[in-house]
């Protein structure tokens, strides 16, 4: 685009501001993409440990178990996974 | 003149219910959740019976984490609104002239600068880097 018309569209827009009916400001867009996330996450986890995990249960679609602990900790085992990151080995 | 005053007022009360709240706290922590909970299902060290656990533990806490978000957005909302229908109750400027003011693309440019300016300010202030 030319630099003059944009320079004028620029100055015009300054001199007679719109109004921007359609602004989500970044506080409103991280609760937004948040709750967003949430929700969907929320949604699929459910549905795959209540309907996914049971089901295939049911089938005997069981996959081989290597480990015998059985931790009801979200903390435990989500440090466990973390451990065995390759980004965080690297780090270390 | 009021009308700046509204917003002013509208956008600080936002900023403090905001922060106040932990909202970003939370929107964060739902993140972690979700990228645990993926890392714990792709974990091939892990049987079935480990992973539903978990899976249902992760769901359960990550629906709180969908109540705790709305509940926290709509309080930051909540205290946006109370000047600009505080102001239309008074008779000081109407509800639509305040809300147009703060749509209009410049206000929120200036409002956007100053914020990250005084984000980026407080923050430094905050955790003084090592000199």
């Amino acid at each position: 685009m030319n630099i003059w018309i944009r320079n004028l569209l620029f100055t015009w827009s300054i001199i007679f501001p719109s109004f921007s009916y359609a602004y989500i400001g970044p506080g409103t867009g991280l609760s937004a993409i948040g709750s967003l996330v949430a929700f969907v996450g929320a949604i699929l986890l459910l549905i795959v440990g209540f309907v996914w995990f049971p089901i295939k249960r049911m089938l005997g679609l069981k996959t081989k178990q290597t480990t015998p602990q059985a931790e009801t900790n979200i903390e435990t085992q989500t440090e466990q996974a973390i451990d065995s990151d390759p980004e965080k080995q690297d780090a270390q | 003149m009021v009308i700046g005053i509204v917003y002013v007022l509208a956008v600080t009360l936002f900023t403090i219910a905001f922060f106040l709240t932990r909202l970003p706290q939370s929107c964060s922590e739902a993140f972690s959740i979700a990228r645990q909970s993926m890392m714990v299902m792709i974990d091939k060290k892990l049987d079935d019976d480990a992973k539903e656990t978990v899976i249902q533990q992760a769901a359960l806490k990550m629906l709180q984490h969908v109540g705790l978000i709305a509940v926290k957005s709509i309080v930051a909302f909540t205290a946006t609104i109370i000047p600009i229908w505080l102001a239309d109750v008074m008779a000081l400027s109407s509800w639509q002239s305040s809300t147009e003011f703060a749509l209009r693309w410049d206000v929120l440019l200036i409002t956007l600068i100053v914020m990250t300016v005084a984000w980026v300010v407080l923050r430094h202030w905050n955790n003084p880097s090592p000199s």
